[in-house]
Protein backbone atom coordinates (compact mmCIF):
# COMPACT_ATOMS: atom_id res chain seq x y z
CA UNK A 1 0.00 0.00 0.00
CA UNK A 2 2.97 2.49 1.32
CA UNK A 3 4.13 1.81 -2.75
CA UNK A 4 0.82 2.99 -4.34
CA UNK A 5 -0.27 -0.65 -5.40
CA UNK A 6 -3.56 -2.32 -5.46
CA UNK A 7 -3.06 -6.26 -5.39
CA UNK A 8 -6.30 -9.06 -5.32
CA UNK A 9 -7.08 -9.36 -1.45
CA UNK A 10 -7.61 -6.25 -0.40
CA UNK A 11 -10.48 -4.51 1.20
CA UNK A 12 -12.42 -1.32 -0.32
CA UNK A 13 -11.03 0.96 2.30
CA UNK A 14 -7.62 -0.24 1.57
CA UNK A 15 -8.04 0.50 -2.42
CA UNK A 16 -9.56 3.59 -1.65
CA UNK A 17 -6.64 4.48 1.10
CA UNK A 18 -4.31 3.82 -2.28
CA UNK A 19 -6.57 5.11 -5.31
CA UNK A 20 -8.82 7.69 -3.85
CA UNK A 21 -12.83 8.02 -4.73
CA UNK A 22 -13.44 6.00 -8.55
CA UNK A 23 -14.83 7.51 -10.83
CA UNK A 24 -17.60 5.64 -11.14
CA UNK A 25 -18.83 3.21 -8.52
CA UNK A 26 -22.22 0.46 -9.40
CA UNK A 27 -23.54 -2.14 -6.90
CA UNK A 28 -25.30 -5.27 -7.39
CA UNK A 29 -26.56 -6.42 -4.17
CA UNK A 30 -27.99 -9.59 -5.40
CA UNK A 31 -24.42 -10.98 -5.89
CA UNK A 32 -22.84 -8.58 -2.98
CA UNK A 33 -20.32 -6.98 -5.71
CA UNK A 34 -19.35 -3.51 -6.60
CA UNK A 35 -17.70 -2.54 -9.24
CA UNK A 36 -15.31 0.40 -9.18
CA UNK A 37 -13.77 2.02 -12.52
CA UNK A 38 -10.38 4.56 -12.08
CA UNK A 39 -9.09 6.21 -14.69
CA UNK A 40 -5.82 4.53 -15.60
CA UNK A 41 -3.43 7.47 -14.62
CA UNK A 42 -4.65 6.56 -11.11
CA UNK A 43 -2.18 3.55 -10.99
CA UNK A 44 1.03 3.40 -9.55
CA UNK A 45 2.47 1.75 -11.91
CA UNK A 46 0.39 0.90 -15.22
CA UNK A 47 1.88 -2.58 -16.38
CA UNK A 48 -0.76 -3.26 -18.70
CA UNK A 49 -0.13 0.05 -20.26
CA UNK A 50 -3.71 1.03 -19.51
CA UNK A 51 -3.31 4.47 -21.07
CA UNK A 52 -6.42 6.63 -21.49
CA UNK A 53 -7.85 3.09 -21.05
CA UNK A 54 -9.02 2.53 -17.80
CA UNK A 55 -9.33 0.30 -15.13
CA UNK A 56 -11.96 -1.92 -13.72
CA UNK A 57 -12.17 -3.39 -9.97
CA UNK A 58 -14.73 -6.41 -8.93
CA UNK A 59 -14.86 -6.57 -5.34
CA UNK A 60 -17.20 -9.30 -4.46
CA UNK A 61 -18.19 -9.34 -0.46
CA UNK A 62 -15.84 -6.15 0.26
CA UNK A 63 -12.64 -8.33 -1.42
CA UNK A 64 -11.08 -7.69 -4.42
CA UNK A 65 -10.86 -10.52 -6.44
CA UNK A 66 -10.82 -8.90 -10.48
CA UNK A 67 -8.47 -6.32 -11.58
CA UNK A 68 -8.86 -5.75 -14.79
CA UNK A 69 -8.46 -2.85 -17.92
CA UNK A 70 -11.46 -1.47 -19.43
CA UNK B 1 -36.12 -31.12 94.28
CA UNK B 2 -38.24 -29.69 92.32
CA UNK B 3 -36.79 -25.96 92.45
CA UNK B 4 -33.53 -27.27 91.62
CA UNK B 5 -35.28 -29.10 88.49
CA UNK B 6 -36.79 -25.84 87.54
CA UNK B 7 -33.51 -23.96 87.69
CA UNK B 8 -31.70 -26.68 85.43
CA UNK B 9 -33.99 -26.74 82.84
CA UNK B 10 -33.93 -22.52 83.05
CA UNK B 11 -30.23 -23.26 82.57
CA UNK B 12 -30.92 -25.54 79.70
CA UNK B 13 -33.25 -23.40 77.81
CA UNK B 14 -31.01 -20.69 77.91
CA UNK B 15 -27.95 -22.72 77.12
CA UNK B 16 -29.23 -24.84 74.05
CA UNK B 17 -29.61 -22.29 71.81
CA UNK B 18 -26.47 -21.10 71.70
CA UNK B 19 -25.17 -24.49 71.39
CA UNK B 20 -27.58 -24.31 68.08
CA UNK B 21 -25.51 -21.07 66.98
CA UNK B 22 -22.45 -22.76 67.43
CA UNK B 23 -23.19 -25.92 65.66
CA UNK B 24 -24.77 -23.41 62.83
CA UNK B 25 -21.55 -21.20 62.75
CA UNK B 26 -19.41 -24.56 62.55
CA UNK B 27 -21.80 -25.96 59.90
CA UNK B 28 -21.53 -22.50 57.71
CA UNK B 29 -17.64 -22.13 58.17
CA UNK B 30 -17.29 -25.55 57.03
CA UNK B 31 -19.26 -25.22 53.68
CA UNK B 32 -17.69 -21.70 53.39
CA UNK B 33 -14.11 -23.45 53.34
CA UNK B 34 -15.69 -26.10 50.98
CA UNK B 35 -16.16 -22.99 48.44
CA UNK B 36 -13.09 -21.53 48.74
CA UNK B 37 -11.44 -24.49 48.02
CA UNK B 38 -13.82 -24.89 44.81
CA UNK B 39 -12.88 -21.60 43.72
CA UNK B 40 -9.30 -22.19 43.74
CA UNK B 41 -10.03 -25.21 41.73
CA UNK B 42 -11.37 -23.48 39.13
CA UNK B 43 -9.67 -20.56 39.27
CA UNK B 44 -6.43 -23.20 38.95
CA UNK B 45 -8.24 -24.84 35.76
CA UNK B 46 -8.74 -20.89 33.35
CA UNK B 47 -5.25 -20.18 34.12
CA UNK B 48 -4.05 -23.78 33.14
CA UNK B 49 -6.50 -23.85 29.54
CA UNK B 50 -5.51 -19.90 29.01
CA UNK B 51 -1.52 -20.99 28.92
CA UNK B 52 -2.49 -23.51 26.68
CA UNK B 53 -3.98 -21.17 23.92
CA UNK B 54 -2.50 -19.68 20.99
CA UNK B 55 -1.59 -16.14 21.41
CA UNK B 56 -3.71 -14.79 19.19
CA UNK B 57 -6.92 -15.49 20.81
CA UNK B 58 -5.41 -14.92 23.98
CA UNK B 59 -4.22 -11.31 23.21
CA UNK B 60 -7.69 -10.85 21.19
CA UNK B 61 -10.55 -11.31 24.08
CA UNK B 62 -13.05 -9.79 22.26
CA UNK B 63 -12.56 -11.81 19.38
CA UNK B 64 -11.76 -9.67 16.09
CA UNK B 65 -9.50 -11.06 14.55
CA UNK B 66 -8.71 -11.47 11.19
CA UNK B 67 -11.58 -12.63 8.69
CA UNK B 68 -11.23 -16.63 8.05
CA UNK B 69 -10.87 -17.29 4.41
CA UNK B 70 -13.65 -18.46 2.36
CA UNK B 71 -14.00 -22.15 2.38
CA UNK B 72 -17.08 -22.30 0.29
CA UNK B 73 -15.79 -23.57 -3.24
CA UNK B 74 -18.35 -21.77 -5.02
CA UNK B 75 -17.11 -18.07 -4.15
CA UNK B 76 -13.94 -16.43 -5.79
CA UNK B 77 -10.65 -17.55 -4.08
CA UNK B 78 -9.19 -14.74 -3.12
CA UNK B 79 -5.52 -14.71 -3.75
CA UNK B 80 -2.88 -13.43 -1.18
CA UNK B 81 -0.94 -10.60 -1.12
CA UNK B 82 2.54 -11.08 -3.20
CA UNK B 83 5.34 -11.81 -0.17
CA UNK B 84 8.48 -9.37 -0.32
CA UNK B 85 11.25 -11.26 -1.63
CA UNK B 86 14.09 -8.95 -0.95
CA UNK B 87 15.48 -7.68 2.44
CA UNK B 88 15.85 -4.41 1.72
CA UNK B 89 13.47 -2.21 3.00
CA UNK B 90 11.47 -0.70 0.29
CA UNK B 91 10.72 2.20 2.47
CA UNK B 92 14.41 3.58 2.64
CA UNK B 93 16.13 2.16 -0.87
CA UNK B 94 13.75 3.56 -4.05
CA UNK B 95 12.56 6.88 -2.48
CA UNK B 96 13.68 8.54 -5.30
CA UNK B 97 13.77 6.02 -7.79
CA UNK B 98 10.87 5.53 -10.68
CA UNK B 99 9.01 2.10 -10.40
CA UNK B 100 11.00 -0.16 -13.30
CA UNK B 101 9.46 -2.83 -14.88
CA UNK B 102 10.69 -4.94 -17.92
CA UNK B 103 9.43 -6.78 -19.96
CA UNK B 104 10.41 -9.85 -22.11
CA UNK B 105 8.84 -10.79 -25.64
CA UNK B 106 10.51 -13.51 -27.10
CA UNK B 107 8.50 -14.44 -30.47
CA UNK B 108 8.99 -17.11 -33.06
CA UNK B 109 7.55 -18.74 -36.24
CA UNK B 110 7.62 -21.76 -38.25
CA UNK B 111 5.28 -22.70 -41.38
CA UNK B 112 5.04 -21.38 -45.23
CA UNK B 113 4.71 -17.52 -44.91
CA UNK B 114 4.77 -17.79 -49.09
CA UNK B 115 7.19 -14.47 -49.07
CA UNK B 116 4.92 -12.85 -46.59
CA UNK B 117 3.44 -9.63 -47.14
CA UNK B 118 4.63 -5.90 -47.87
CA UNK B 119 2.28 -4.79 -45.04
CA UNK B 120 3.13 -7.47 -42.98
CA UNK B 121 5.95 -7.45 -40.44
CA UNK B 122 7.69 -10.98 -41.32
CA UNK B 123 8.50 -13.45 -38.60
CA UNK B 124 11.75 -14.70 -38.55
CA UNK B 125 12.33 -18.13 -36.62
CA UNK B 126 12.84 -16.78 -33.20
CA UNK B 127 12.91 -13.24 -32.16
CA UNK B 128 13.44 -11.19 -28.87
CA UNK B 129 10.79 -9.13 -30.55
CA UNK B 130 10.33 -5.30 -28.57
CA UNK B 131 11.08 -6.08 -25.36
CA UNK B 132 9.85 -3.13 -23.09
CA UNK B 133 11.88 -1.59 -19.88
CA UNK B 134 9.30 0.91 -18.01
CA UNK B 135 9.53 3.78 -15.68
CA UNK B 136 6.96 5.42 -13.74
CA UNK B 137 6.50 7.54 -11.30
CA UNK B 138 5.08 10.59 -9.11
CA UNK B 139 6.73 14.30 -10.28
CA UNK B 140 4.31 16.47 -7.68
CA UNK B 141 0.74 16.57 -6.82
CA UNK B 142 0.10 17.84 -10.04
CA UNK B 143 1.76 14.98 -12.42
CA UNK B 144 2.85 11.99 -13.16
CA UNK B 145 5.55 10.75 -15.83
CA UNK B 146 5.91 7.79 -18.02
CA UNK B 147 8.47 6.10 -19.98
CA UNK B 148 8.19 2.92 -21.95
CA UNK B 149 11.20 1.94 -23.70
CA UNK B 150 11.35 -0.37 -26.55
CA UNK B 151 14.07 -2.30 -27.40
CA UNK B 152 14.40 -4.70 -30.28
CA UNK B 153 17.59 -6.53 -31.93
CA UNK B 154 18.31 -3.68 -33.78
CA UNK B 155 18.31 -1.16 -30.92
CA UNK B 156 16.09 1.06 -28.12
CA UNK B 157 13.81 3.47 -29.10
CA UNK B 158 11.25 5.47 -27.15
CA UNK B 159 8.51 3.87 -27.78
CA UNK B 160 6.65 6.01 -25.45
CA UNK B 161 7.52 9.31 -23.26
CA UNK B 162 4.85 11.70 -21.47
CA UNK B 163 3.95 13.52 -18.39
CA UNK B 164 0.75 13.58 -17.40
CA UNK B 165 -1.18 16.57 -15.48
CA UNK B 166 -3.87 14.75 -13.22
CA UNK B 167 -5.38 18.23 -11.18
CA UNK B 168 -6.45 20.27 -13.82
CA UNK B 169 -9.74 22.32 -13.12
CA UNK B 170 -13.18 21.00 -14.91
CA UNK B 171 -12.03 17.05 -14.67
CA UNK B 172 -9.20 17.40 -17.38
CA UNK B 173 -6.58 15.33 -18.06
CA UNK B 174 -3.69 16.94 -19.98
CA UNK B 175 -0.94 14.24 -21.54
CA UNK B 176 2.34 15.66 -23.54
CA UNK B 177 4.87 14.00 -25.17
CA UNK B 178 5.15 10.56 -27.82
CA UNK B 179 2.54 8.65 -27.24
CA UNK B 180 0.43 6.15 -29.00
CA UNK B 181 -2.93 7.87 -30.40
CA UNK B 182 -6.15 6.59 -29.07
CA UNK B 183 -7.84 5.90 -32.05
CA UNK B 184 -9.85 2.81 -31.84
CA UNK B 185 -10.00 0.02 -29.51
CA UNK B 186 -6.22 -1.56 -29.94
CA UNK B 187 -4.02 1.44 -31.09
CA UNK B 188 -3.50 2.77 -27.79
CA UNK B 189 -2.22 -1.26 -26.52
CA UNK B 190 1.31 -2.23 -26.95
CA UNK B 191 2.09 -5.75 -28.42
CA UNK B 192 2.50 -7.66 -25.54
CA UNK B 193 -0.87 -6.52 -23.36
CA UNK B 194 -2.74 -8.14 -27.03
CA UNK B 195 -5.16 -11.39 -26.75
CA UNK B 196 -2.86 -12.37 -29.71
CA UNK B 197 0.55 -12.50 -30.91
CA UNK B 198 0.44 -10.11 -33.91
CA UNK B 199 -1.76 -7.20 -34.96
CA UNK B 200 -5.29 -7.60 -36.89
CA UNK B 201 -4.61 -6.60 -40.68
CA UNK B 202 -6.00 -3.71 -40.48
CA UNK B 203 -3.64 -1.98 -38.44
CA UNK B 204 -1.22 -2.51 -40.29
CA UNK B 205 -2.97 -1.86 -43.97
CA UNK B 206 -4.85 1.07 -42.76
CA UNK B 207 -3.33 2.50 -39.40
CA UNK B 208 0.29 1.75 -40.89
CA UNK B 209 3.24 1.84 -39.77
CA UNK B 210 6.92 0.87 -40.67
CA UNK B 211 5.93 -2.73 -42.51
CA UNK B 212 9.05 -4.45 -40.72
CA UNK B 213 7.36 -2.56 -37.54
CA UNK B 214 5.74 -5.34 -35.53
CA UNK B 215 4.04 -2.58 -33.17
CA UNK B 216 2.15 -0.61 -35.95
CA UNK B 217 -0.18 1.67 -35.43
CA UNK B 218 0.09 5.46 -34.86
CA UNK B 219 1.92 6.78 -32.36
CA UNK B 220 3.52 10.11 -32.73
CA UNK B 221 4.48 13.35 -30.32
CA UNK B 222 2.02 16.01 -29.43
CA UNK B 223 -0.78 16.66 -26.60
CA UNK B 224 -3.89 14.57 -25.45
CA UNK B 225 -6.63 15.96 -23.41
CA UNK B 226 -9.07 13.70 -22.23
CA UNK B 227 -12.18 14.33 -19.64
CA UNK B 228 -15.10 12.15 -18.26
CA UNK B 229 -18.55 13.50 -19.52
CA UNK B 230 -21.59 13.39 -17.20
CA UNK B 231 -24.02 10.55 -18.51
CA UNK B 232 -25.95 9.31 -15.95
CA UNK B 233 -25.68 5.24 -15.50
CA UNK B 234 -23.11 5.75 -18.41
CA UNK B 235 -19.06 6.70 -18.17
CA UNK B 236 -18.40 8.59 -20.78
CA UNK B 237 -14.96 9.84 -22.27
CA UNK B 238 -13.83 12.33 -24.63
CA UNK B 239 -10.38 12.69 -26.23
CA UNK B 240 -9.12 14.68 -28.41
CA UNK B 241 -5.48 15.27 -29.36
CA UNK B 242 -3.08 16.87 -31.48
CA UNK B 243 0.36 15.33 -33.19
CA UNK B 244 3.02 16.54 -34.99
CA UNK B 245 2.17 14.59 -37.73
CA UNK B 246 4.56 11.66 -37.99
CA UNK B 247 2.99 8.38 -38.16
CA UNK B 248 4.75 5.46 -40.00
CA UNK B 249 3.21 5.42 -43.50
CA UNK B 250 -0.22 6.61 -42.74
CA UNK B 251 0.98 10.12 -41.28
CA UNK B 252 3.31 12.79 -42.47
CA UNK B 253 4.35 16.16 -42.15
CA UNK B 254 6.33 18.45 -44.70
CA UNK B 255 6.12 20.93 -43.01
CA UNK B 256 4.72 22.60 -38.92
CA UNK B 257 1.29 23.20 -40.34
CA UNK B 258 0.97 19.95 -41.27
CA UNK B 259 -0.24 18.08 -37.95
CA UNK B 260 -2.69 15.60 -37.40
CA UNK B 261 -5.15 15.07 -35.16
CA UNK B 262 -7.45 12.37 -33.27
CA UNK B 263 -10.53 12.46 -31.72
CA UNK B 264 -12.00 9.74 -29.75
CA UNK B 265 -15.25 8.95 -27.43
CA UNK B 266 -16.05 5.82 -25.94
CA UNK B 267 -19.42 4.79 -23.51
CA UNK B 268 -19.09 1.83 -20.87
CA UNK B 269 -21.64 0.50 -19.14
CA UNK B 270 -22.30 -2.70 -16.83
CA UNK B 271 -25.19 -4.59 -18.29
CA UNK B 272 -25.25 -6.73 -15.11
CA UNK B 273 -23.13 -7.86 -12.21
CA UNK B 274 -21.63 -10.30 -14.81
CA UNK B 275 -21.19 -8.42 -18.53
CA UNK B 276 -20.03 -4.91 -19.60
CA UNK B 277 -20.28 -3.52 -23.47
CA UNK B 278 -18.22 -0.59 -24.48
CA UNK B 279 -18.95 1.41 -27.38
CA UNK B 280 -16.47 3.80 -29.41
CA UNK B 281 -15.97 6.13 -32.08
CA UNK B 282 -12.61 7.45 -33.44
CA UNK B 283 -11.53 10.07 -36.22
CA UNK B 284 -8.17 10.99 -37.00
CA UNK B 285 -6.55 13.04 -40.28
CA UNK B 286 -3.63 14.05 -41.08
CA UNK B 287 -1.10 14.67 -44.29
CA UNK B 288 0.06 11.88 -46.28
CA UNK B 289 3.38 11.21 -47.79
CA UNK B 290 2.42 12.98 -50.88
CA UNK B 291 2.20 16.42 -49.73
CA UNK B 292 0.67 18.98 -47.43
CA UNK B 293 -2.29 19.47 -50.33
CA UNK B 294 -3.00 15.48 -49.83
CA UNK B 295 -4.86 14.69 -46.32
CA UNK B 296 -5.90 11.02 -44.92
CA UNK B 297 -8.66 10.59 -42.72
CA UNK B 298 -9.48 7.97 -40.54
CA UNK B 299 -12.87 6.87 -39.01
CA UNK B 300 -13.51 3.86 -36.56
CA UNK B 301 -16.12 2.17 -34.83
CA UNK B 302 -15.35 -0.36 -31.81
CA UNK B 303 -17.18 -2.61 -29.56
CA UNK B 304 -16.04 -5.07 -26.62
CA UNK B 305 -18.32 -7.37 -24.65
CA UNK B 306 -16.89 -9.04 -21.58
CA UNK B 307 -18.93 -11.63 -19.44
CA UNK B 308 -17.12 -12.76 -16.30
CA UNK B 309 -19.32 -14.43 -13.96
CA UNK B 310 -18.17 -13.15 -10.43
CA UNK B 311 -18.35 -16.18 -8.59
CA UNK B 312 -16.14 -17.70 -10.22
CA UNK B 313 -14.29 -15.03 -11.85
CA UNK B 314 -11.06 -16.05 -11.91
CA UNK B 315 -11.39 -19.84 -13.78
CA UNK B 316 -14.12 -18.35 -16.50
CA UNK B 317 -14.58 -15.22 -18.53
CA UNK B 318 -15.26 -14.23 -21.66
CA UNK B 319 -14.48 -11.17 -24.17
CA UNK B 320 -15.74 -10.38 -27.46
CA UNK B 321 -14.17 -7.48 -29.69
CA UNK B 322 -14.83 -6.35 -32.99
CA UNK B 323 -13.55 -3.13 -34.39
CA UNK B 324 -14.11 -1.44 -38.03
CA UNK B 325 -11.95 1.15 -39.74
CA UNK B 326 -12.72 3.16 -42.96
CA UNK B 327 -9.56 4.86 -44.58
CA UNK B 328 -9.95 7.89 -47.07
CA UNK B 329 -6.39 8.77 -48.39
CA UNK B 330 -5.96 11.63 -51.36
CA UNK B 331 -3.98 10.12 -53.94
CA UNK B 332 -2.76 11.80 -57.01
CA UNK B 333 -5.35 10.66 -59.03
CA UNK B 334 -8.51 9.74 -56.61
CA UNK B 335 -9.23 9.07 -52.86
CA UNK B 336 -8.55 5.65 -52.10
CA UNK B 337 -11.30 4.62 -50.16
CA UNK B 338 -10.37 1.41 -48.13
CA UNK B 339 -12.13 -0.56 -45.40
CA UNK B 340 -10.81 -2.95 -42.87
CA UNK B 341 -12.20 -5.03 -39.27
CA UNK B 342 -11.28 -7.55 -37.27
CA UNK B 343 -13.35 -9.50 -34.91
CA UNK B 344 -12.40 -11.54 -32.32
CA UNK B 345 -13.81 -14.11 -29.17
CA UNK B 346 -11.76 -15.36 -26.29
CA UNK B 347 -13.00 -17.78 -24.22
CA UNK B 348 -10.96 -18.24 -20.93
CA UNK B 349 -11.18 -22.00 -20.57
CA UNK B 350 -9.54 -22.57 -16.62
CA UNK B 351 -7.74 -20.52 -14.67
CA UNK B 352 -5.05 -20.55 -16.29
CA UNK B 353 -5.95 -21.03 -19.98
CA UNK B 354 -7.78 -19.01 -22.44
CA UNK B 355 -7.98 -19.91 -26.20
CA UNK B 356 -9.67 -17.73 -28.86
CA UNK B 357 -9.90 -16.83 -32.85
CA UNK B 358 -9.92 -13.99 -34.75
CA UNK B 359 -11.05 -12.62 -38.02
CA UNK B 360 -9.61 -10.22 -40.00
CA UNK B 361 -10.23 -8.47 -43.31
CA UNK B 362 -8.72 -5.59 -44.88
CA UNK B 363 -8.64 -3.69 -48.15
CA UNK B 364 -5.07 -1.82 -48.40
CA UNK B 365 -4.62 2.37 -47.95
CA UNK B 366 -2.92 2.98 -51.09
CA UNK B 367 -4.60 0.34 -52.62
CA UNK B 368 -7.98 -0.67 -52.22
CA UNK B 369 -9.10 -2.74 -54.29
CA UNK B 370 -6.60 -5.39 -53.03
CA UNK B 371 -8.09 -6.99 -50.60
CA UNK B 372 -6.27 -9.22 -47.38
CA UNK B 373 -8.26 -11.78 -45.60
CA UNK B 374 -6.85 -13.74 -42.08
CA UNK B 375 -8.04 -16.06 -39.54
CA UNK B 376 -6.17 -17.02 -36.60
CA UNK B 377 -6.72 -19.55 -33.57
CA UNK B 378 -4.77 -18.75 -30.19
CA UNK B 379 -4.24 -20.64 -26.71
CA UNK B 380 -2.94 -19.10 -23.78
CA UNK B 381 -1.30 -20.56 -20.71
CA UNK B 382 -0.04 -18.22 -17.98
CA UNK B 383 1.96 -20.14 -15.40
CA UNK B 384 1.82 -17.02 -13.02
CA UNK B 385 0.92 -13.64 -13.21
CA UNK B 386 4.49 -12.64 -14.34
CA UNK B 387 4.38 -15.13 -17.50
CA UNK B 388 3.08 -16.37 -19.96
CA UNK B 389 2.97 -18.97 -23.07
CA UNK B 390 1.01 -18.66 -26.37
CA UNK B 391 0.33 -20.25 -29.47
CA UNK B 392 -1.65 -18.91 -32.50
CA UNK B 393 -2.10 -20.70 -36.11
CA UNK B 394 -2.24 -17.50 -38.28
CA UNK B 395 -3.76 -18.33 -42.00
CA UNK B 396 -3.65 -15.10 -44.30
CA UNK B 397 -4.54 -14.69 -47.75
CA UNK B 398 -2.92 -11.58 -49.87
CA UNK B 399 -5.50 -10.02 -52.02
CA UNK B 400 -2.62 -9.64 -54.35
CA UNK B 401 -1.00 -12.49 -55.87
CA UNK B 402 -3.63 -14.22 -54.26
CA UNK B 403 -0.84 -15.76 -51.93
CA UNK B 404 -1.94 -17.93 -49.17
CA UNK B 405 0.25 -18.02 -46.28
CA UNK B 406 0.01 -20.72 -43.22
CA UNK B 407 1.96 -19.86 -40.34
CA UNK B 408 2.60 -21.20 -36.76
CA UNK B 409 3.48 -18.67 -34.37
CA UNK B 410 4.52 -18.73 -30.40
CA UNK B 411 5.62 -15.98 -27.97
CA UNK B 412 6.97 -16.48 -24.26
CA UNK B 413 6.44 -13.06 -22.42
CA UNK B 414 7.69 -12.74 -19.15
CA UNK B 415 7.64 -9.73 -16.71
CA UNK B 416 10.35 -8.99 -13.98
CA UNK B 417 10.80 -5.16 -11.59
CA UNK B 418 7.49 -3.68 -9.54
CA UNK B 419 4.15 -4.88 -10.70
CA UNK B 420 0.98 -2.88 -10.28
CA UNK B 421 -2.46 -3.98 -11.38
CA UNK B 422 -2.72 -7.34 -13.51
CA UNK B 423 -5.34 -9.17 -15.08
CA UNK B 424 -6.50 -12.25 -12.67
Amino acid sequence: MHAGHIVAGMDTKQVWVVLGDPVRKTQFDRSQTDVWLYRAHSLQQDHYRLGTQGVRLIFVRDRLVVIEPM
Amino acid sequence: MKLLLMCVGVVMASVSPALGQTCQTADLEARVRALEGQVRALQAQVSGLLAAQPRSIASDPHGQGARPVASDPTTPVVASAPQAVSGVPQSGAKVFNPDIGVIGNLVGATGNSKGGSDTLAPLPLVTLQESEASFQAIIDPFARADFFLAIGEEGIEVEEGFISFTTLPGGLLLKAGKMRANFGRLNAFHNHTLPWIDRPLVMFNLLGGDATDPDTGIKDAGLSVSRLIPAGKLFVEATGELYRGDSGTVFKSSRRADFSTVGHVRAYTDLTDDANLELGGSYSRGHNELGSAFVTQLYGADVTFRWRPLRRAIYRSVAARAELIWSRREDLALTQKAFGFYASLDYQLARRWVAGGRFDQSDRAMSALIQDRGFSGVLTFRPSEFSQIRSQYRRTRFGDGRRIASELLFQVLFTIGAHGAHVF
